[in-house]
């Protein structure tokens, strides 16, 4: 059994890869509505999104949408392939006890 | 680091609560794509109805047919975000969309129905289909389709000879309202 992933294993990183693991591959979520999902604030959401980002787990994308600023997130391969084997390792931990 | 069984079974919750969460608003934002198509077919075609009466038979075949084209196609696109090569959903759009045809006719004209009850026959049907996947899907969307519902309904008893206008104005404008809504 593979070991934890320290950076994901966090409470609200875990659940923002599994919000982002949810959505087909090409799927991106917007920071707002990921901000709702997670009943969570603007600052933190923010913080957990550059740690993931930094990681190579999500890609963040910039852009107008018309005359508003907008931030979406989408989970990368490697994001997703990290996601699933922490949750394998969770799921081990549940097994084997 | 160490995870012991009660951390993984607290963190394993959060994951399936988040990820039923988020394919709940995916399965909303997918079926408002259809109801800001058909809002806009019905506001249309109960509009030619009474703006356009001579034209609004052939008027309702073009917007049928565009209704249908349109919902293939936003199925097709679907399609192409979750990234899935399957034809299943086409087909099940596609025959969905036939049976409900179907039905409606058929019922319409075994119970013989007059324009008013036609005209307030189709809205309510489909608000009562999208009614019952509410119930499976998740509470917002039950509501929409029930507020549709009544509407229509409520169109049927009070709206007179401007029934037409009231299912234009009124439930096509329900219709779109509740996509909006189903995507706040």
């Amino acid at each position: 059994m593979a070991g934890p992933d320290e950076i994901i294993h966090q409470s609200m990183r875990l659940k923002i890869m599994a919000a982002l693991n949810a959505c087909a591959r090409n799927d991106w979520i917007e920071f707002t509505r990921m901000k709702g999902i997670l009943e969570t604030t603007d600052g933190n959401l923010g913080a957990h999104l550059e740690t993931l980002s930094k990681a190579g787990y999500i890609a963040i994308d910039k852009r107008f949408e018309g005359k508003r600023p907008q931030t979406r997130i989408k989970a990368t391969t490697a994001g997703r392939k990290a996601f699933a084997d922490h949750v394998a390792y969770l799921r081990g931990i549940l097994d084997n006890t | 680091m160490t995870v012991d069984r009660d951390e993984a079974s607290a963190l394993l919750t959060g994951i399936e609560s988040v990820e039923g969460r988020v394919r709940q608003l995916l399965i909303y934002a997918r079926i408002s794509d259809y109801m800001f198509l058909w809002g806009a077919i019905w506001a249309l075609g109960f509009s030619s109805n009474y703006f356009l009466r001579p034209y609004s038979g052939t008027l309702w075949i073009v917007l049928q047919a565009a209704g249908l084209l349109g919902t293939v196609a936003i199925v097709a696109l679907h399609r192409r975000v979750a990234g899935s090569t399957s034809t299943t959903m086409l087909w099940r759009a596609a025959l969905s969309f036939a049976a409900i045809v179907t039905f409606g006719t058929l019922w319409i004209h075994l119970l013989d129905m007059g324009w008013r009850e036609e005209v307030t026959f189709w809205p309510t049907l489909l608000s009562f289909i999208l009614f019952l996947v509410g119930l499976w899907i998740g509470r917002a969307l039950a509501l929409a389709a029930l507020a549709i519902f009544a509407v229509s309904l409520t169109g049927y008893f009070v709206a007179g000879q401007y029934l037409h206008l009231w299912m234009a104005a009124a439930t096509g404008g329900a219709m779109i309202a509740g996509g909006f809504w189903l995507r706040r």
